[in-house]
């Protein structure tokens, strides 16, 4: 399989974003590879009662 | 072979937690971000010791598909511009990145806990219910 890209004119106005967070990429240009990754840990036993933060 | 990137103007209000705001072109960025969001039901000031490792979500894989090299693509590049007006941006956090300008390689990752801490239980039913 041969993938022929050809890139012509690319013209953008404005851009408005309110946040860019946990690993995420806001790109004006060209990549050849993008690795993102992301863990969010937010379960019920999360819920820590008591002075102790720290799992034994 | 990677187009050239115009932008006019740039306002970007925060930039923070292991974040990048970068013009011009990189070879390879990797990014990474460990954080622990508390929230305490009364705060103590004063130094804060908590060892990340005790938590499993900081030592265990995060699981990324791997880019292949791939050797049949071909690019031709008609106009050698990316133009773009203005870019306006609140906040940028947590190992993300704002770029203008090409990039061969990209790696990023974050992992975040968070705990919500309270020194007596906030929901006493529910705990009875569990019990009996």
């Amino acid at each position: 399989m041969n993938f022929h890209v050809t890139n012509h004119e690319l013209c953008v106005g404005e851009i408005h974003i309110i946040g860019v967070g946990l690993s995420s990429v806001v790109l004006v240009g060209d990549v050849d590879c993008i690795n993102l990754g992301s863990a969010f840990d937010t379960p019920p036993e999360s819920l820590v009662l008591g002075t102790s933060l720290v799992p034994l | 072979m990677y187009r050239t990137s115009a932008v006019d103007g740039v306002l970007v209000n925060s930039v923070q937690s292991a974040s990048i705001l970068h013009t011009g072109d990189t070879e390879k960025v990797q990014c990474f971000s460990a954080a622990l969001a508390i929230q305490r039901e009364r705060t103590d000031y004063g130094t804060f010791d908590v060892p990340l490792n005790k938590y499993e979500i900081f030592s265990e894989p995060v699981v990324v598909p791997v880019c292949p090299n791939v050797q049949i693509k071909r690019t031709f590049n008609a106009c050698p511009f990316i133009r773009v007006g203005r870019i306006d941006i609140l906040g940028i956090s947590s190992s993300s990145l704002l770029h203008i300008g090409s990039v061969n390689e990209m790696t990023l990752q974050s992992r975040v806990k968070h705990i919500r801490n309270f020194l007596t239980n906030p929901y006493p039913e529910n705990g009875e219910e569990e019990e009996s």
